[in-house]
Protein backbone atom coordinates (compact mmCIF):
# COMPACT_ATOMS: atom_id res chain seq x y z
CA UNK A 1 0.00 0.00 0.00
CA UNK A 2 1.31 3.40 -0.93
CA UNK A 3 1.00 5.67 2.07
CA UNK A 4 0.43 8.83 0.05
CA UNK A 5 -2.23 7.48 -2.30
CA UNK A 6 -5.86 8.19 -1.61
CA UNK A 7 -9.06 7.69 -3.51
CA UNK A 8 -11.47 10.55 -3.06
CA UNK A 9 -15.24 10.56 -2.57
CA UNK A 10 -16.57 14.11 -3.14
CA UNK A 11 -20.31 14.01 -2.41
CA UNK A 12 -22.86 16.60 -3.42
CA UNK A 13 -21.99 19.71 -1.48
CA UNK A 14 -18.32 20.15 -2.29
CA UNK A 15 -19.34 19.99 -5.96
CA UNK A 16 -21.86 22.79 -5.64
CA UNK A 17 -22.01 24.70 -2.40
CA UNK A 18 -18.50 24.34 -1.05
CA UNK A 19 -16.38 24.70 -4.17
CA UNK A 20 -13.60 26.59 -2.44
CA UNK A 21 -13.38 23.85 0.22
CA UNK A 22 -12.63 21.24 -2.42
CA UNK A 23 -10.38 23.45 -4.53
CA UNK A 24 -8.24 24.65 -1.63
CA UNK A 25 -8.07 21.08 -0.30
CA UNK A 26 -6.60 19.90 -3.57
CA UNK A 27 -4.14 22.80 -3.62
CA UNK A 28 -3.03 21.70 -0.15
CA UNK A 29 -2.82 18.01 -1.14
CA UNK A 30 -0.61 18.93 -4.08
CA UNK A 31 1.70 21.01 -1.90
CA UNK A 32 1.94 18.11 0.57
CA UNK A 33 2.74 15.75 -2.33
CA UNK A 34 -0.30 13.57 -1.72
CA UNK A 35 -1.74 11.64 -4.60
CA UNK A 36 -5.51 12.08 -4.29
CA UNK A 37 -7.69 10.78 -7.09
CA UNK A 38 -11.44 11.25 -7.38
CA UNK A 39 -13.44 8.08 -7.94
CA UNK A 40 -14.37 7.62 -11.61
CA UNK A 41 -17.91 6.92 -10.46
CA UNK A 42 -19.57 7.69 -7.15
CA UNK A 43 -23.08 7.59 -5.73
CA UNK A 44 -24.87 9.79 -3.23
CA UNK A 45 -23.93 8.51 0.23
CA UNK A 46 -27.40 9.39 1.51
CA UNK A 47 -26.00 12.13 3.76
CA UNK A 48 -27.50 10.63 6.91
CA UNK A 49 -26.97 7.07 8.08
CA UNK A 50 -30.17 5.03 8.23
CA UNK A 51 -30.52 4.21 11.93
CA UNK A 52 -33.26 1.59 11.82
CA UNK A 53 -32.11 -2.02 11.72
CA UNK A 54 -34.41 -2.84 8.81
CA UNK A 55 -33.38 0.14 6.69
CA UNK A 56 -30.83 -1.76 4.62
CA UNK A 57 -31.77 -0.12 1.31
CA UNK A 58 -30.63 3.26 2.66
CA UNK A 59 -27.07 1.94 2.78
CA UNK A 60 -26.89 0.91 -0.87
CA UNK A 61 -25.51 4.15 -2.33
CA UNK A 62 -22.66 4.07 0.16
CA UNK A 63 -21.98 0.40 -0.55
CA UNK A 64 -21.74 1.09 -4.29
CA UNK A 65 -19.12 3.74 -3.68
CA UNK A 66 -17.20 1.44 -1.33
CA UNK A 67 -17.19 -1.22 -4.05
CA UNK A 68 -16.01 1.31 -6.61
CA UNK A 69 -13.20 2.29 -4.22
CA UNK A 70 -12.25 -1.35 -3.76
CA UNK A 71 -11.99 -1.82 -7.52
CA UNK A 72 -10.09 1.40 -8.24
CA UNK A 73 -7.94 1.05 -5.14
CA UNK A 74 -6.43 -2.21 -6.38
CA UNK A 75 -4.91 -0.43 -9.35
CA UNK A 76 -3.71 2.48 -7.27
CA UNK A 77 -2.25 0.49 -4.41
CA UNK A 78 -4.46 2.00 -1.79
CA UNK A 79 -7.48 0.98 0.26
CA UNK A 80 -8.05 4.45 1.64
CA UNK A 81 -11.16 6.36 0.65
CA UNK A 82 -10.85 10.03 1.60
CA UNK A 83 -13.74 12.44 2.13
CA UNK A 84 -13.81 16.16 2.83
CA UNK A 85 -17.46 16.28 3.83
CA UNK A 86 -17.82 14.70 7.28
CA UNK A 87 -21.42 13.75 6.58
CA UNK A 88 -20.19 11.57 3.71
CA UNK A 89 -17.39 10.32 5.95
CA UNK A 90 -19.88 9.44 8.67
CA UNK A 91 -22.26 7.53 6.40
CA UNK A 92 -19.57 5.68 4.45
CA UNK A 93 -17.66 4.68 7.57
CA UNK A 94 -20.76 3.60 9.47
CA UNK A 95 -21.97 1.49 6.57
CA UNK A 96 -18.52 -0.07 6.30
CA UNK A 97 -18.45 -0.69 10.06
CA UNK A 98 -21.93 -2.20 10.03
CA UNK A 99 -21.12 -4.60 7.20
CA UNK A 100 -17.93 -5.72 8.91
CA UNK A 101 -19.74 -6.53 12.14
CA UNK A 102 -23.00 -7.91 10.85
CA UNK A 103 -22.65 -10.85 8.44
CA UNK A 104 -26.41 -11.07 8.03
CA UNK A 105 -26.62 -7.47 6.79
CA UNK A 106 -23.66 -8.06 4.50
CA UNK A 107 -25.38 -11.08 3.00
CA UNK A 108 -28.57 -9.06 2.59
CA UNK A 109 -26.67 -6.32 0.75
CA UNK A 110 -24.91 -8.92 -1.38
CA UNK A 111 -28.27 -10.25 -2.47
CA UNK A 112 -29.20 -6.78 -3.71
CA UNK A 113 -25.99 -6.51 -5.68
CA UNK A 114 -25.81 -10.00 -7.14
CA UNK A 115 -27.82 -9.11 -10.22
CA UNK A 116 -25.23 -6.49 -11.08
CA UNK A 117 -22.34 -8.91 -10.57
CA UNK A 118 -21.02 -6.75 -7.77
CA UNK A 119 -19.52 -7.86 -4.50
CA UNK A 120 -17.85 -6.12 -1.60
CA UNK A 121 -14.90 -7.62 0.24
CA UNK A 122 -14.78 -5.13 3.13
CA UNK A 123 -11.25 -3.96 2.31
CA UNK A 124 -11.84 -0.20 2.12
CA UNK A 125 -10.79 2.17 4.93
CA UNK A 126 -12.84 5.37 5.02
CA UNK A 127 -10.77 8.33 6.21
CA UNK A 128 -11.57 11.96 6.82
CA UNK A 129 -9.33 14.77 5.59
CA UNK A 130 -8.49 15.73 9.20
CA UNK A 131 -6.90 12.31 9.74
CA UNK A 132 -4.86 12.64 6.57
CA UNK A 133 -3.64 16.13 7.41
CA UNK A 134 -2.79 15.00 10.94
CA UNK A 135 -0.64 12.25 9.49
CA UNK A 136 1.39 14.65 7.38
CA UNK A 137 1.93 17.39 9.96
CA UNK A 138 5.67 17.46 9.33
CA UNK A 139 5.04 18.29 5.69
CA UNK A 140 2.53 20.95 6.67
CA UNK A 141 5.11 22.61 8.90
CA UNK A 142 7.57 22.79 6.00
CA UNK A 143 4.96 24.06 3.55
CA UNK A 144 3.91 27.07 5.63
CA UNK A 145 4.80 30.34 3.91
CA UNK A 146 2.90 32.90 5.92
CA UNK A 147 2.98 33.62 9.60
CA UNK A 148 -0.36 33.27 11.30
CA UNK A 149 0.29 36.07 13.78
CA UNK A 150 -2.89 37.93 14.54
CA UNK A 151 -5.12 34.96 13.88
CA UNK A 152 -6.96 33.34 16.72
CA UNK A 153 -8.70 30.25 15.55
CA UNK A 154 -11.64 28.40 17.08
CA UNK A 155 -11.73 24.78 15.92
CA UNK A 156 -15.25 23.55 15.23
CA UNK A 157 -15.68 19.80 14.78
CA UNK A 158 -19.43 19.45 14.99
CA UNK A 159 -20.85 15.92 15.27
CA UNK A 160 -20.15 13.74 12.29
CA UNK A 161 -16.34 13.44 12.45
CA UNK A 162 -16.63 12.27 16.07
CA UNK A 163 -19.91 10.49 16.73
CA UNK A 164 -20.88 7.77 17.18
CA UNK A 165 -17.66 7.01 19.00
CA UNK A 166 -17.21 3.67 17.22
CA UNK A 167 -16.36 5.48 14.00
CA UNK A 168 -15.02 8.79 15.33
CA UNK A 169 -11.60 10.04 14.27
CA UNK A 170 -10.63 11.27 17.74
CA UNK A 171 -11.74 11.35 21.36
CA UNK A 172 -15.40 12.38 20.92
CA UNK A 173 -15.48 14.24 24.25
CA UNK A 174 -12.24 16.13 23.78
CA UNK A 175 -10.83 16.00 20.26
CA UNK A 176 -7.49 17.62 19.54
CA UNK A 177 -6.70 16.62 15.96
CA UNK A 178 -7.58 20.05 14.52
CA UNK A 179 -5.58 21.77 17.24
CA UNK A 180 -2.52 19.70 16.31
CA UNK A 181 -2.92 20.83 12.71
CA UNK A 182 -3.13 24.46 13.87
CA UNK A 183 0.10 23.97 15.81
CA UNK A 184 1.81 22.72 12.65
CA UNK A 185 0.47 25.76 10.82
CA UNK A 186 1.78 28.03 13.54
CA UNK A 187 -1.56 29.61 14.40
CA UNK A 188 -2.92 30.26 17.83
CA UNK A 189 -6.19 28.58 18.77
CA UNK A 190 -8.72 29.17 21.51
CA UNK A 191 -10.51 26.85 23.88
CA UNK A 192 -14.27 27.18 24.10
CA UNK A 193 -17.05 24.83 25.19
CA UNK A 194 -18.88 24.26 21.92
CA UNK A 195 -16.42 22.66 19.50
CA UNK A 196 -18.31 19.35 19.42
CA UNK A 197 -21.80 20.81 19.86
CA UNK A 198 -24.31 20.23 17.05
CA UNK A 199 -24.91 23.18 14.66
CA UNK A 200 -28.52 22.11 14.18
CA UNK A 201 -27.79 20.02 11.07
CA UNK A 202 -30.81 19.35 8.83
CA UNK A 203 -33.18 20.74 11.45
CA UNK A 204 -32.51 24.15 9.86
CA UNK A 205 -34.90 23.05 7.11
CA UNK A 206 -37.63 22.04 9.58
CA UNK A 207 -37.15 24.40 12.50
CA UNK A 208 -34.94 27.23 11.32
CA UNK A 209 -35.09 29.11 14.62
CA UNK A 210 -33.71 26.17 16.59
CA UNK A 211 -30.78 25.67 14.21
CA UNK A 212 -30.00 29.40 14.20
CA UNK A 213 -30.04 29.42 18.00
CA UNK A 214 -27.59 26.52 18.16
CA UNK A 215 -25.22 27.95 15.57
CA UNK A 216 -25.38 31.42 17.13
CA UNK A 217 -24.32 29.95 20.45
CA UNK A 218 -21.28 28.36 18.80
CA UNK A 219 -20.26 31.59 17.03
CA UNK A 220 -20.68 33.73 20.14
CA UNK A 221 -18.88 31.14 22.26
CA UNK A 222 -15.92 31.18 19.89
CA UNK A 223 -15.88 34.97 19.76
CA UNK A 224 -16.06 35.33 23.53
CA UNK A 225 -13.08 33.00 23.82
CA UNK A 226 -11.14 35.50 21.73
CA UNK A 227 -11.33 33.91 18.28
CA UNK A 228 -11.43 35.90 15.05
CA UNK A 229 -11.74 32.78 12.89
CA UNK A 230 -14.19 29.91 13.24
CA UNK A 231 -12.89 26.92 11.31
CA UNK A 232 -15.17 24.16 10.06
CA UNK A 233 -14.75 21.06 7.89
CA UNK A 234 -18.44 20.55 7.09
CA UNK A 235 -20.58 22.19 4.39
CA UNK A 236 -23.75 21.74 6.45
CA UNK A 237 -22.19 23.29 9.57
CA UNK A 238 -20.87 26.08 7.34
CA UNK A 239 -24.35 26.76 6.00
CA UNK A 240 -25.98 26.80 9.43
CA UNK A 241 -23.23 28.94 10.93
CA UNK A 242 -23.59 31.45 8.08
CA UNK A 243 -27.36 31.40 8.47
CA UNK A 244 -26.91 32.25 12.14
CA UNK A 245 -24.22 34.84 11.48
CA UNK A 246 -26.29 36.62 8.85
CA UNK A 247 -29.29 36.68 11.17
CA UNK A 248 -27.35 38.50 13.92
CA UNK A 249 -28.07 42.15 14.49
CA UNK A 250 -24.68 42.84 16.04
CA UNK A 251 -22.28 40.70 14.05
CA UNK A 252 -19.11 39.87 15.98
CA UNK A 253 -15.89 40.41 13.98
CA UNK A 254 -15.28 36.71 13.36
CA UNK A 255 -15.01 34.94 10.01
CA UNK A 256 -16.38 31.46 9.33
CA UNK A 257 -14.10 29.52 6.98
CA UNK A 258 -13.13 26.03 5.89
CA UNK A 259 -9.96 24.56 7.33
CA UNK A 260 -8.39 24.08 3.91
CA UNK A 261 -9.00 27.75 3.01
CA UNK A 262 -6.95 28.74 6.04
CA UNK A 263 -4.29 26.16 5.21
CA UNK A 264 -4.04 27.23 1.58
CA UNK A 265 -3.65 30.82 2.69
CA UNK A 266 -0.90 30.07 5.18
CA UNK A 267 0.84 27.92 2.58
CA UNK A 268 0.72 30.75 0.04
CA UNK A 269 -1.72 28.94 -2.26
CA UNK A 270 -4.03 31.86 -2.88
CA UNK A 271 -5.64 31.12 -6.23
CA UNK A 272 -8.76 29.37 -4.96
CA UNK A 273 -9.37 31.31 -1.77
CA UNK A 274 -12.57 33.38 -1.99
CA UNK A 275 -11.73 37.13 -2.14
CA UNK A 276 -13.62 38.04 1.03
CA UNK A 277 -11.70 35.43 3.00
CA UNK A 278 -8.39 36.45 1.46
CA UNK A 279 -8.88 40.09 2.37
CA UNK A 280 -10.04 39.20 5.89
CA UNK A 281 -6.93 37.10 6.45
CA UNK A 282 -4.68 39.75 4.81
CA UNK A 283 -5.97 42.34 7.22
CA UNK A 284 -5.20 40.16 10.25
CA UNK A 285 -1.77 38.71 9.69
CA UNK A 286 1.84 39.65 9.09
CA UNK A 287 3.72 38.10 6.16
CA UNK A 288 6.89 36.09 6.49
CA UNK A 289 7.82 36.91 2.91
CA UNK A 290 9.04 34.76 0.03
CA UNK A 291 11.78 32.94 1.89
CA UNK A 292 9.57 31.65 4.65
CA UNK B 1 -52.09 -12.89 12.75
CA UNK B 2 -52.12 -10.20 15.39
CA UNK B 3 -51.03 -6.85 14.08
CA UNK B 4 -47.78 -5.57 15.56
CA UNK B 5 -48.34 -2.74 18.00
CA UNK B 6 -46.76 0.66 17.44
CA UNK B 7 -44.51 0.18 20.47
CA UNK B 8 -43.39 -3.30 19.36
CA UNK B 9 -42.61 -1.87 15.95
CA UNK B 10 -40.56 0.96 17.46
CA UNK B 11 -38.59 -1.56 19.51
CA UNK B 12 -38.10 -3.93 16.59
CA UNK B 13 -36.91 -1.44 13.99
CA UNK B 14 -34.74 0.48 16.46
CA UNK B 15 -33.06 -2.71 17.60
CA UNK B 16 -32.91 -1.10 21.05
CA UNK B 17 -34.47 -1.94 24.40
CA UNK B 18 -36.19 1.07 25.99
CA UNK B 19 -36.91 -0.96 29.13
CA UNK B 20 -33.25 -0.78 30.09
CA UNK B 21 -33.66 2.96 30.69
CA UNK B 22 -33.52 3.98 34.36
CA UNK B 23 -34.44 7.61 33.70
CA UNK B 24 -31.10 9.16 34.64
CA UNK B 25 -31.71 12.06 32.26
CA UNK B 26 -28.27 11.96 30.63
CA UNK B 27 -29.85 12.15 27.15
CA UNK B 28 -31.79 15.28 28.00
CA UNK B 29 -28.77 16.86 29.68
CA UNK B 30 -26.54 16.42 26.61
CA UNK B 31 -29.19 16.98 23.92
CA UNK B 32 -28.38 20.17 21.98
CA UNK B 33 -32.00 20.48 20.88
CA UNK B 34 -33.72 19.72 24.22
CA UNK B 35 -34.66 23.35 24.78
CA UNK B 36 -36.73 23.25 21.58
CA UNK B 37 -38.50 20.00 22.42
CA UNK B 38 -42.08 19.73 23.64
CA UNK B 39 -41.26 16.45 25.37
CA UNK B 40 -37.69 15.84 26.55
CA UNK B 41 -35.63 12.85 25.37
CA UNK B 42 -35.73 10.86 28.64
CA UNK B 43 -39.48 11.48 28.87
CA UNK B 44 -40.02 10.10 25.39
CA UNK B 45 -38.17 6.92 26.34
CA UNK B 46 -40.35 6.68 29.45
CA UNK B 47 -43.51 7.02 27.35
CA UNK B 48 -42.29 4.20 25.11
CA UNK B 49 -41.70 2.07 28.23
CA UNK B 50 -45.28 2.81 29.27
CA UNK B 51 -46.56 1.67 25.90
CA UNK B 52 -47.94 5.06 24.94
CA UNK B 53 -48.69 4.96 21.22
CA UNK B 54 -49.25 8.71 21.19
CA UNK B 55 -45.45 9.13 21.15
CA UNK B 56 -46.11 9.39 17.41
CA UNK B 57 -47.58 12.86 17.99
CA UNK B 58 -44.53 14.29 19.74
CA UNK B 59 -42.83 17.10 17.79
CA UNK B 60 -39.52 16.61 19.61
CA UNK B 61 -38.52 13.56 17.57
CA UNK B 62 -38.48 15.81 14.48
CA UNK B 63 -36.32 18.37 16.24
CA UNK B 64 -33.76 15.66 17.02
CA UNK B 65 -30.70 16.28 14.83
CA UNK B 66 -29.38 12.70 15.08
CA UNK B 67 -26.18 14.18 16.48
CA UNK B 68 -25.54 11.02 18.49
CA UNK B 69 -24.70 12.95 21.66
CA UNK B 70 -27.25 10.92 23.66
CA UNK B 71 -26.50 7.65 21.91
CA UNK B 72 -22.79 7.91 22.72
CA UNK B 73 -23.35 8.79 26.36
CA UNK B 74 -26.32 6.66 27.39
CA UNK B 75 -25.09 4.59 30.36
CA UNK B 76 -27.62 1.85 29.60
CA UNK B 77 -26.98 1.77 25.86
CA UNK B 78 -30.63 2.47 25.18
CA UNK B 79 -29.73 4.86 22.39
CA UNK B 80 -32.57 7.37 22.69
CA UNK B 81 -31.67 8.96 19.33
CA UNK B 82 -32.06 5.58 17.62
CA UNK B 83 -35.48 5.09 19.21
CA UNK B 84 -36.51 8.56 17.96
CA UNK B 85 -35.59 7.54 14.42
CA UNK B 86 -37.82 4.49 14.83
CA UNK B 87 -40.69 6.73 16.00
CA UNK B 88 -40.16 9.00 12.97
CA UNK B 89 -40.13 6.02 10.65
CA UNK B 90 -43.41 4.62 11.96
CA UNK B 91 -45.07 7.89 10.86
CA UNK B 92 -43.14 8.22 7.60
CA UNK B 93 -43.92 4.65 6.61
CA UNK B 94 -47.59 5.50 7.01
CA UNK B 95 -47.07 8.13 4.36
CA UNK B 96 -47.11 11.08 6.73
CA UNK B 97 -44.39 13.45 5.54
CA UNK B 98 -43.07 16.18 7.80
CA UNK B 99 -41.52 18.42 5.18
CA UNK B 100 -43.42 20.85 2.99
CA UNK B 101 -40.86 21.88 0.40
CA UNK B 102 -42.95 24.90 -0.59
CA UNK B 103 -42.76 26.19 2.95
CA UNK B 104 -38.97 25.96 3.24
CA UNK B 105 -37.58 29.45 3.69
CA UNK B 106 -35.00 30.48 1.06
CA UNK B 107 -34.86 26.96 -0.33
CA UNK B 108 -32.61 28.12 -3.18
CA UNK B 109 -29.93 29.13 -0.70
CA UNK B 110 -29.91 25.78 1.06
CA UNK B 111 -26.99 23.53 0.14
CA UNK B 112 -27.79 20.17 -1.45
CA UNK B 113 -26.59 18.55 1.74
CA UNK B 114 -29.31 20.30 3.76
CA UNK B 115 -32.02 19.25 1.32
CA UNK B 116 -30.84 15.66 0.99
CA UNK B 117 -30.54 15.18 4.75
CA UNK B 118 -33.90 16.84 5.38
CA UNK B 119 -35.53 14.74 2.66
CA UNK B 120 -34.14 11.60 4.22
CA UNK B 121 -35.30 12.54 7.70
CA UNK B 122 -38.63 14.21 7.02
CA UNK B 123 -40.06 12.31 4.07
CA UNK B 124 -40.85 8.62 3.67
Amino acid sequence: MAEENYLYFPGCSVKRDARSYEKTAFDVFEALKLNVKELDRWWCCGATFGLAVDDVAKHLGAVRSLIQAEIEGAGMKTNKLLTLCPMCFNVLKRVNYLLRRDPEKLENIRRYLRDENLDYNLSVEVVHVLEVLDRFRDRIKKAVKRRGDGLKVAPYYGCTPLRPKEIGIDNPESPSIMERIFESLGVEYVRYPFKTECCGAYVSVYNRKAAIAKSSMIIIGAFKAGANLLVTVCPLCHYNLMLAYNSMKNKPPIKIIYLTELMAYLMGLDRNIPPDIKSFLDSHIGSRGENG
Amino acid sequence: MVEESVIDKIIRISGRNPNLCYQCGMCTAVCPMAEFMDVKPHQIVRLVQMGREDVLNIDAVWVCASCMACVDRCPRDVGPGIIFEAIRLVSLRRGIDKLDYKAVEEIEAAPTLALVTASRKYTG
